[in-house]
């Protein structure tokens, strides 16, 4: 049996889904969270809250974090209803479709409106739906799409549960190396 | 408050409340704690002494509005549809909001975190936004299906266009030719050039009719391509469609005097004017009397009437003829381009099954209809409506 380390640290963080609608933001937590899937496509409203706790490393050591997972309705209106779910977010999972074109593009905004109320929000990118067939995005779209925004970015697929923690890992990572020096 | 109504409110799961002191920890909490803190099967004074922001995890992150609500410098802090997900998998929907506690001399002391059930409106909601997000993907498929049609589309145009061209200079070369061999066939056949012999004048004959076939053929198939591409253009103008069946008759007595058929023509007292062009109406009216003649026997009788329809706005013409009648599985299609009836192929009828089709397209074109009547051994009638001449409108 491993030695087990204890954590220097133990943090909470809020973490912002943000995409369009039906590109797969509930069911990437609901994957995440509880190891499930559900083809049914289910609109979400409001907001839905989950949490996990996820432990990685820092230095020599590892910390706990507990991510608290806001997954908001998708709008491609930012609204002041919006705007009071992403206070107090330290990070964002933003989430396309790769067969929907447009869900990239369309980051662009929800990324600039996180920016206003979040000015240091640390970003990773969802490329969600690789399982499917009829890609109208390319891998180097959306990679340079996530470069731009300074995202690491992960092709996932909520169904097959395909890079879903790593995804919320390395935003876990980055949130850690982030508040370095900072928080404890 | 009345604490029986305070009760009642608890109970129905109307709404659920945490107090707190000036450190958020929960000094009082009533109502259901699933409501509230999104957990079921505990007590809701389970979770007095408890952090405001560990026990109701919407409020992590929100810590700088709970402290500025606390110093009176924020009035409260709202989430609505907060999503509360039952074990049995059924939503239910909360208004979360934080308001400063104060105590009797009006001093905040500490938060009041209260949540009202909005269930109802969440689901309706929901289902409203479900079905409008559906739609949204509908739509979408739709238009990029809309997109793929409108590209395949727009290649068959293409390749209908380009085969369209092909008949029509091909038919257009072939044509030239032919019509001279015809006027050459006809000068022959008026002994321009000498007296012809009965053998000779039998296979001129022969000459004679295939070449008005090719050229009858020709005809038709650049008709078609005309029709097809609508670039079939009608000179409207009033038509005593006397004059009409009158040409027609001429034109066609030849082959009806050849099968010793009998042609009655039944026209009408005080027929108005039709609103036609001429040369097409005779196209229509030729087509159909070329037709009624083929499919008729030897000895045959064919009839053409033109009346005018109860309404009065539109003149009927009808072709009658004695031929076998129609197959039932021919009715579907015998308007269709190129197609033959089973009889005319059986028995290798002329023709390449374009006349009853261009027939359709210049009648519909007039704005006026065809149909048919038959009744197999009981032979054919075939009918075509023309518009009247209105008489103000027109002159």
């Amino acid at each position: 049996m491993a030695d087990e380390v204890a954590p220097i640290a133990t943090m909470s963080y809020k973490i912002c889904l943000l995409g369009d609608f039906a590109v797969g933001k509930t069911s990437l937590v609901r994957r995440f969270v509880y190891d499930l899937f559900d083809d049914k496509y289910l609109s979400t409203i409001g907001v839905k809250v989950s949490r996990k706790t996820v432990v990685v490393p820092r230095e020599d050591r590892v910390v706990e974090l507990t991510l608290i997972l806001w997954d908001l309705a998708g709008s491609e209106k930012f609204s002041s209803l919006q705007a009071t779910y992403m206070r107090g977010a330290t990070g964002a999972v933003l989430v396309c479709d790769m067969t929907r074109a447009e869900t990239l593009a369309h980051l662009n905004s929800y990324v600039e409106d996180l920016k206003v109320i979040s000015p240091a929000a640390v970003f990773v990118l969802a490329a969600n739906k690789c399982d499917l067939s009829g890609w109208e995005l390319t891998q180097d779209d959306v990679e340079s799409f996530a470069a731009s925004v300074g995202a690491p970015c992960f092709f996932t697929s909520a169904k097959s549960g395909a890079q879903v923690d790593d995804l919320f890992l390395a935003l876990g990572q980055a949130l850690v190396n982030h508040s370095e020096g900072g928080a404890s | 408050m009345n604490s029986a109504v305070a009760n009642i409110i608890l109970q129905q799961r109307l709404l659920a409340y945490a107090i707190t002191d000036g450190q958020f920890n929960i000094v009082e909490s009533a109502g259901d704690p699933f409501l509230l803190y999104g957990v079921a099967g505990q007590d809701s004074r389970d979770f007095v002494g408890q952090s405001l922001t560990a026990a109701v995890q919407e409020l992590v992150g929100s810590e700088p509005d709970l402290k500025a609500i606390l110093a009176g410098e924020q009035e409260n802090l709202r989430f609505d549809l907060v999503n509360r997900a039952a074990a049995d998998g059924q939503m239910e929907y909360v208004t979360l909001t934080v308001w400063p506690h104060r105590n009797a001399a009006g001093n905040i002391t500490g938060l009041i975190c209260l949540v009202e059930n909005v269930t109802s409106q969440g689901r309706l909601r929901q289902e409203l936004t479900q079905r409008l997000n559906d739609l949204r993907l509908l739509k979408r498929d739709l238009d990029r299906r809309n997109l793929d049609l409108a590209a395949a589309n727009s290649e068959l145009r293409l390749m209908s266009d380009i085969k369209s061209s092909f008949v029509s200079v091909a038919a257009h070369e072939l044509r030239t030719p032919l019509t001279a061999i015809y006027g050459y066939l006809e000068l022959l056949m008026d002994d321009v050039i000498g007296e012809l012999s009965p053998e000779q004048r039998e296979y001129l004959g022969t000459m004679q009719t295939s070449t008005e076939r090719m050229l009858s053929t020709i005809s038709n198939l650049l008709d078609v391509i005309r029709i097809d591409s609508d670039r079939v253009e009608l000179v409207l103008q009033p038509v005593d469609f006397t004059e009409v069946l009158e040409n027609v008759v001429v034109r066609f007595e030849p082959q009806i005097l050849a099968k010793q058929q009998t042609l009655n023509l039944q026209v009408a007292d005080d027929l108005p004017e039709a609103l036609c062009d001429p040369v097409r109406a005779e196209q229509v009216v030729g087509h159909l009397l070329s037709n009624a003649s083929k499919y008729s026997p030897p000895g045959g009788e064919i009839t053409i009437s033109v009346d005018l329809l109860p309404e009065g706005d539109y003149l009927h013409v009808a072709v009658a003829d004695a031929g076998e009648g129609i197959a039932s599985e021919d009715r579907q299609r015998i308007f269709t381009r190129f197609y033959r009836s089973r009889q005319a192929t059986k028995e290798g009828k002329a023709g390449v099954g374009l006349g009853l089709y261009i027939v359709r397209s210049i009648v519909e074109l007039h704005g006026g209809q065809v149909w048919y009547e038959s009744e197999p051994g009981r032979g054919s009638v075939f009918h075509a409506t023309f518009p009247v001449a209105d008489t103000e409108l027109v002159s």
